[in-house]
């Protein structure tokens, strides 16, 4: 039974943090500097620094890109 | 954030990493000093370019008896991955300095008491107690600062602390899921989880567990440790995130109670682990009786909204302070013969501005060093944060300020008391 609850949940975040990284490549295409004009101009060490962080809250800037449509 | 939210802790984490301006506005010029008159050391996180000035050449700031600044910028132009200044690098070889030592320090006790000791136990235990002091230290800093503005320059990086710390418990459970859970045919990750499902009892509980989703949340605000988060998770967001360390603490001690020191004989390791919840507990106790004082301070209404706060003699030239009346947190400062009253809580995280400084016509928090304007609380363009203002007034001598906040970046009209200097 615990195995079965810890495969779902892994199976969950293994979907989640793929989706994340699939989102990553348009965020950094086009979805990035939508949500935050500043980030047009950073630098590649930035946005090499936070890409852990978009798979990790890729809903948040979703959201957050979809709002700023 | 509410114009009324109390300050209730001192950046449960902080942020480092800044931007780097590509042009330099004006007001891009943050001088930040902390706390008057107190000696000013690091306790900001962004250097600046200043258009006249060196940005890393912090004695170029020191003239005559005015306190040594710090040039930081904090509300630039763009982002970098980390806002290096000479301050974050002493800070960070202090820290890897002192981690290199302490793992030192602690192998050689462990190589002495158990000679027999091997190098996977060496790595598992090393790196454990490593991020067990550091996180400690980490939690300990916000209340300190609190406590005593001597502190401050502990909370400059304490971003970098964060992360160094994470990086430490990130190879212990990787090295501890590799070396206990990679081995056999069950996925490893889900061995974790039912290598032993003893969740019911206490001396044997599956103490791995409550390791793992501490890390998953070390990791979440290891990652969001950049103001790139800060601003797009939203400050409330973020912080309230980040206040999940203190869960994070609440697991890591069930995990150390749970697992090591159930194997462990020596008394000094429960010692450790009492007395370091202790050391925490006790320091934000202290710092949260510390801010309920300034909390209990009642003013009395005289009139039409006003509270009578203080003299004029109160306050120095381009300093503030802070009140909380009518769950309001309040900033008055005095500045070129006016007065003026903005929230108390800094857009960028919470910071206490009322405890910084009216620097080149700008308040300027003590933090990083975000400024407003004094008479619209509004950051001076192109950027576009804005704290609610307060209408104030003087009768004589005395300061009145009505508790009502109007909204964000209204223009309030300055008390007037004396010729306004030249600028």
């Amino acid at each position: 039974m615990t195995e079965q609850i810890a495969q779902i949940i892994l199976f969950i975040a293994a979907a989640y943090l793929a989706i994340g990284l699939i989102f990553s490549v348009f965020f950094y295409l086009k979805g990035m500097s939508k949500i935050d004009a500043i980030t047009a101009e950073s630098t590649w060490g930035f946005k090499l620094i936070v890409f852990p962080g978009v798979i990790a809250f890729w809903p948040f800037l979703l959201s957050k890109w979809r709002k700023n449509r | 954030m509410h114009s009324g939210e109390a300050l209730t802790e001192v950046g449960a984490t902080d942020p480092d990493i800044g931007y780097i301006p590509t042009s330099i506005p004006r007001y891009s010029n943050y001088l930040s000093i902390p706390a008057k008159s107190q000696p000013l050391k690091a306790n900001s996180q962004h250097e600046t370019f200043s258009t006249q000035e060196s940005p890393f050449d912090l004695d170029h700031h020191q003239r005559g008896d005015r306190p040594r600044c710090i040039t930081y910028a904090t509300m630039s132009l763009q982002y970098s991955a980390v806002g290096w200044n000479k301050q974050k690098k002493r800070y960070n070889q202090i820290l890897w300095l002192g981690i290199a030592l302490f793992l030192a320090v602690f192998v050689g006790l462990q190589l002495a008491f158990h000679p027999n000791i091997t190098a996977e136990t060496l790595i598992l235990r090393g790196t454990s107690v490593t991020a067990f002091v550091l996180l400690h230290i980490i939690l300990i800093i916000g209340p300190l600062c609190r406590l005593n503005e001597r502190f401050l320059p502990l909370l400059y990086n304490r971003r970098h602390m964060g992360v160094s710390m994470f990086l430490v418990a990130a190879v212990h459970g990787i090295f501890s899921i590799i070396q206990f859970h990679a081995l056999g045919d069950t996925n490893a990750f889900v061995s974790v989880f039912t290598s032993n499902e003893n969740y019911v009892a206490i001396s044997d509980f599956p103490f791995q567990v409550l390791g793992f989703f501490a890390l998953i949340i070390f990791f979440l605000m290891a990652v969001s440790s950049h103001d790139f988060w800060l601003k797009n998770l939203s400050p409330r967001f973020w912080k309230n995130m980040h206040m999940l360390v203190y869960v994070a603490y609440a697991l890591i001690f069930m995990h150390v109670a749970t697992g090591a020191l159930q194997y462990e004989t020596n008394p000094i390791y429960w010692v450790m682990l009492v007395g370091g919840f202790t050391v925490v507990a006790a320091l934000h106790i202290a710092s949260g009786i510390k801010e309920n004082r300034k909390l209990r301070t009642q003013y009395a209404l005289k009139e039409e909204g006003y509270y009578e706060v203080c003299s004029l003699n109160d306050l120095e030239e381009n300093c503030g302070k802070s009140v909380f009346i009518d769950a309001e947190n309040i900033a008055i400062f005095k500045y070129n013969g006016k007065v003026s009253a903005v929230n108390n809580v800094c857009k960028h995280q919470m910071g206490p501005i009322g405890e910084g400084r009216v620097i080149d016509d700008c308040i300027t928090c003590p933090w990083h060093g975000y400024q407003y304007l004094p008479a619209n609380g509004q950051s001076p363009p192109p950027f576009d944060e804005k704290l609610s203002t307060y209408r104030v007034k003087l009768l004589g001598n005395m300061i009145w300020v009505n508790a009502s906040p109007l909204p964000e970046g209204t223009f309030v009209e300055p008390a007037v008391y004396g010729k306004k200097l030249a600028t």
